[in-house]
């Protein structure tokens, strides 16, 4: 699989590489995009009384995940996929149709996901 | 750490009259809790004010392992006697703006704030009060202007063992909180309310007129906390003061998670220390009871907080 964050890379000339593309496609990239953890070692987890506290060691950066964001980000640890799957999987857990309102949560929970650096979007072959 | 605290038990205290000599030649090593600050100050006036305001404090004959170097000094000729004017030298930044010989104490505070807020790695440190009672430790940290200060200082010629005002400092390994007791920092219109209180001016500086923050007051802590300066306590309860003059008194729990995060915000090295602090953090998270009090007066501050430890005992 071809890799594709959707942070831009600078190269050694200074010169930034592909964030016209980026900000073009970045709308589709969440829907056309294979979503995958990075290394879950690098993760603490601590469970309080209405969160799940993760605590990113390459970072520094800690993060609250209410129950609804741990499944998601549960669903993504187990296996890699696109954000359709993720709303299937979210579908069979909850065996019912998601809301439009429902999906959109989930977008959002994935879009955050990945500016907190938790998972990483990598392009289909 | 541990082994240090030994090694500093172990050296003896210098007698009043040496302790000036070396303040004004190669520097006067002061222990404070687990911190220990060689500091020299080349201006009389300044050097008068510093014993008076540490009167009490150990200061260490040697050897000892110093953590700070703290010089306070004229940067020429001119300034040492005319419009004497000082600067402060710390072995790690010397940008610090150099003020008129009657703020000279209020460099050396700042020097030495400077210092373990950005340097001190050994330990968490929070931007908060800690205070102590019968094995109850409380860390109240606090953003500037919620009353902190005022809050730790009252409780502290209240009854309670003061640990620290500006710096809580948390050993990750034991989950316990050490003791740091520097003079707290009074401000404005809260040096009237702490003078009214403790009644008495003996422990209490000069008054610093037109610093950047308004008037200063330092205020020492009481002698019992000093001799109790190598005890650490556990923490049990969290207070987040809030002062509104007009508000009615409140308290209001915290969840966990908001308690966590409280914290982490309060923490001036979290992301220095890293995974340690994380789980230290998390623990105190779970295990302590976090609340945040709304006051509009010192009484009602310290009422309110024996009503949260009077919680935390049941």
């Amino acid at each position: 699989m071809a890799e594709c964050c959707f942070s831009s890379t600078r190269q050694g000339d200074g010169r930034i590489l592909g964030a016209t593309d980026e900000i073009a496609d970045a709308a589709n990239l969440v829907d056309r995009a294979v979503f995958r953890m990075v290394d879950t070692a690098s993760f603490l987890w601590k469970h309080l009384d209405d969160a799940h506290i993760i605590y990113d060691t390459r970072s520094g950066h800690s993060q609250a995940l209410n129950d609804f964001a741990y499944e998601i980000f549960d669903i993504i640890k187990e296996s890699p996929g696109r954000l359709s799957d993720i709303m299937d999987d979210v579908e069979r857990i909850l065996e019912q149709p998601l809301t439009d309102d429902l999906k959109q949560q989930i977008r959002m929970t994935v879009v955050a996901f990945d500016k907190m650096g938790l998972i990483r979007p990598v392009k289909p072959e | 750490m541990a082994t240090r605290q030994m090694v500093s038990a172990k050296v003896s205290t210098l007698n009043p009259g040496t302790i000036k000599q070396h303040l004004s030649g190669g520097g006067v090593l002061v222990a404070i809790g687990p911190v220990c600050t060689r500091v020299s100050i080349e201006f009389p006036s300044i050097r008068e004010e510093f014993l008076q305001l540490y009167h009490g404090y150990p200061f260490l004959k040697g050897p000892a392992i110093t953590d700070y170097y703290l010089n306070v000094y004229a940067r020429n000729f001119y300034r040492r006697y005319i419009r004497p004017q000082v600067a402060v030298n710390t072995l790690m930044n010397n940008d610090f703006v150099p003020l008129p010989e009657s703020m000279g104490m209020v460099a050396v505070e700042m020097g030495m704030n400077w210092q373990v807020a950005f340097g001190w790695k050994s330990h968490i440190l929070f931007h908060a009060g800690v205070v102590e009672k019968d094995g109850i430790g409380v860390i109240i940290p606090a953003v500037s202007g919620s009353g902190k200060s005022t809050l730790s200082a009252g409780l502290a010629y209240d009854g309670w063992r003061f640990l620290s005002d500006e710096f809580g400092m948390l050993e990750a390994r034991t989950g316990e909180l050490l003791p740091y007791p520097r003079p707290v920092s009074l401000k404005n219109e809260s040096i009237a309310v702490l003078k009214e209180w403790v009644g008495s001016d003996i422990p209490f500086s000069r008054e610093y007129t037109g610093t950047p923050k308004g008037t200063i007051c330092y205020l020492r802590p009481p002698d019992a906390s000093l001799k109790a300066m190598k005890e650490p306590v556990k923490p049990r309860l969290v207070i987040h003061p809030v002062f509104n003059p007009d508000a009615r008194p409140e308290i209001r729990p915290l969840t966990k998670t908001m308690a966590f995060f409280r914290l982490v915000r309060s923490s001036a090295n979290y992301g220095d220390i890293g995974a340690p602090a994380f789980h230290a953090l998390s623990k105190i998270a779970e295990e302590c009871i976090s609340c945040e009090i709304t006051y509009s007066s010192l009484e009602e501050a310290i009422q309110l907080v024996n009503e949260v430890v009077g919680r935390c005992r049941s």
